[in-house]
């Protein structure tokens, strides 16, 4: 079969914009109608029904030794048989597996990475609402712990794989230290405030046609509110139980509002490194 | 105008008074509620449309220009998913 | 040569295979044979589906598993194992979950993703969902109960004269450690790792099995949805939907070319007598008990006692 580069990778720490971004790919290949619990794009790295399909396994009997193996095959597989770019979520750390030392995704399918980055001091906040835990434990458990996981508990049916986060600095740092195949960095600071060119810029530099009418038309059809309203109609299926509402506020400079200085202290001491990368330290 | 059932490349199933239609060419399975099921079972046993009327308001208490109405609306619907093909009466 | 059933199928095979049911019979027509031996590199006849792991046409299916087996199932009668591995189990798992089916699919017959418990009155009631929905756990706390294992995983489905009946698969049940920690009914003998580093584990019921084809009471279906358990009864129009959705495997129904069979089949079963029910659980918490309890009261004190 012949090899097709048609996976881009819509990378992130949770809570920084990645649905929102699909949401917009979404309705970009609808003409501009968006459905949250039916989102048009393929996925994400960490499912199970997708691999359990591809290679007709049960994923939960699949041998612990060629579990990053099978997840890259069945992507390989995915972009070899599809006749559009694939535009998959993923939230792990960019890292080489620990059991057959490759990188955790399959490079030879991968024709870029968007990598969508949000000031953590405002990922805390909407990570705490998302996961239904106090600031200090948002601060404590993710955004701060270098053991971060999503999906923790291996001994029982869960229908992601686990997911390893690290800490917000060395998330965005492992995608940063990627050479392999382009990653392009938007921040979701940028996203609000320009989105007609934020998004346009991204769609160009992975080479993915669409006129500014038909940007336009996508972008409003995935606004924020349009989203929140959907999901207070219908529900959304990505929400975890604890979480009251996944389209909560989206602000931009919430932190301020909300973070002592010492929940802010120790974000930044956590993550300086990427947040003076991408300007989220201020003096 | 008359209307046959698409014989060829839809298969037909009754559960119930409902019905399921599996369009062989789309692999697209249609359910069908029971107004519909007795549309499409009726000119499936080759019934006219007055026949068919007939036994809908039996059914139910509907007036004689809404059930005709529906009859008609309903037949679009399935002309346009190719479940009915239309004839020209000769 | 060694002998078993395996939903409604008989197999004659030249290696002992533990995870079937042994049972003696007349070789007839439709014996399915197993031997070993070297799978060929590609089908005789044009190849209609790719897959990472397996290509095939309506008559042949090879199946490479990296580093543990190959298969080639031919005509719906013949299975030629390659083994890659000397960890047998890990061979025969794949017999066990996957080649199974093709050689039901080979023969025109569906199978579905159910698993199932005896009923009093010698009926059986299924359990339908997709990996995780909780057809193992289900089964497991029914038995805890003192209903008889049936099937996990897979089962057959034939109707005669309006009524649906059931054959089963083999005497294993695969479920994860958590749901073990909640069993009463099996010695811990009974319990092995059935795929090395895997995640769940195997109960075998050998003693417990019964290879001939039971008549079905119900149907649940298992999702995952709102913040308590809930069991309703569920239209035959509803349903034929969960059956299309249900069938194992049923992404090889198009390279197949099962089309037509799959709306035979599913609408036969819908139309059968046999109650079918939605049962919904919370999906983050665990609820199998008050799940095993609700089901006693609300499905089985209803259609069989």
């Amino acid at each position: 079969m012949e090899n097709k580069k048609n996976i881009v990778w819509l990378a992130s720490y949770p809570k920084s914009g990645n649905t929102w971004f699909r949401s917009f790919i979404s309705a970009l290949r609808n003409k501009g109608e968006v459905d949250i619990n039916a989102i048009s794009t393929e996925g994400i790295f960490s499912q199970k029904r997708g691999l359990e399909e591809c290679l007709d396994l049960d994923a939960d009997e699949i041998p612990v030794s060629k579990m990053d193996q099978f997840k890259r095959i069945s992507f390989e597989h995915q972009s070899n048989t599809s006749a559009m770019k694939c535009f998959v979520k993923i939230h792990d750390l960019y890292s080489m597996s620990k059991i057959d030392h490759q990188p955790i995704v399959p490079q030879e399918s991968t024709l870029a990475a968007i990598y969508f980055v949000r000031n953590p001091l405002d990922v805390t906040i909407s990570m705490a609402n998302h996961n239904g835990q106090t600031l200090d434990e948002a601060i404590a458990k993710v955004v701060c712990n270098e053991h971060a996981h999503l999906v923790h508990s291996e001994k029982h049916a869960q229908d992601q794989f686990q997911q390893y986060l690290g800490t917000w600095n060395m998330h965005v740092e492992s995608w940063k230290n990627v050479s392999a195949f382009p990653v392009i960095f938007i921040r979701y600071e940028d996203m609000k405030m320009n989105p007609q060119d934020s998004f346009s810029q991204v769609l160009k530099q992975i080479e993915y046609e669409a006129t500014e009418e038909e940007i336009q038309l996508a972008l409003e059809a995935s606004q924020f509110e349009k989203l929140k309203n959907q999901e207070v109609e219908f529900g959304f299926r990505e929400k975890p139980k604890a979480c009251k509402s996944f389209f909560n506020k989206g602000e931009v400079g919430q932190w301020k509002e909300h973070l002592n200085q010492v929940q802010i202290n120790k974000i930044r001491q956590f993550n300086e490194p990427m947040m003076r990368e991408f300007g989220y330290w201020e003096e | 105008m008359t209307y046959v059932f698409n014989e060829e490349r839809v298969l037909l199933t009754q559960l119930g008074e409902e019905g399921v239609l599996y369009d062989i060419q789309s692999n697209e399975y249609f359910t069908l509620n029971e107004t519909l099921f007795y549309i499409v079972d009726g000119i499936k046993k080759g019934l006219t449309l007055v026949e068919i009327g007939e036994i809908l308001m039996s059914k139910y208490d509907i007036d004689e220009n809404l059930c005709y109405q529906e009859i008609a609306k309903a037949i679009q619907q399935l002309v346009e998913k190719n479940i009915l093909l239309e004839q020209n009466n000769a | 040569m060694y002998k078993y059933v395996a939903l409604g199928m008989q197999i004659q095979s030249e290696i002992e295979i533990p995870g079937l049911f042994p049972f003696d019979f007349q070789e007839s027509g439709g014996t399915v044979m197993v031997k070993m031996g070297t799978v060929p590199e590609t089908l005789q006849n044009e190849i209609l589906e790719v897959k990472p792991f397996s290509f095939f046409n309506e008559r042949e299916f090879i199946y490479h598993i990296p580093d543990a087996a190959k298969f080639y199932i031919t005509n719906g009668d013949k299975i030629l194992i390659e083994p890659l591995t000397d960890n047998l189990d890990e061979v025969f798992f794949y017999l066990y979950t996957g080649v199974l089916a093709t050689v039901l699919f080979q023969k025109n017959i569906l199978p579905f993703h159910v698993s199932g418990v005896v009923l009093k009155n010698n009926t059986v009631l299924l359990f339908a969902g997709h990996q995780r929905a909780g057809k193992s756990s289900t089964s497991i706390m029914l038995q805890n109960r003192g209903y008889l294992p049936f099937t996990d995983d897979t089962a057959v489905l034939q109707v005669k004269n309006g009524l649906c009946y059931a054959t089963s698969s083999y005497p294993i049940i695969r479920a994860m450690e958590r749901t073990l920690e909640k069993q009463s009914v099996y010695s811990d003998d009974e319990i092995t790792p059935k795929i090395k580093e895997g995640f769940k584990f195997g109960i075998n019921f050998h003693k417990k099995f019964t290879p001939e084809q039971l008549p079905v009471s119900g149907i649940v279906f298992l999702s995952e949805d709102g913040d308590e358990v809930e069991i309703s009864p569920m239209k035959s129009t509803e349903a034929i939907k969960w059956l299309k959705f249900n069938i194992y495997r049923k992404q090889w129904v198009n390279g197949m070319k099962k089309e037509l069979l799959e709306f035979q089949t599913i609408s036969q079963i819908a139309q059968s007598k046999l109650h079918f029910f939605s049962v919904k659980r919370p999906w983050e918490s665990d609820s199998f008990e008050i799940l095993a309890q609700a089901i006693e009261d609300q499905v089985i004190h209803q259609i069989g006692k």
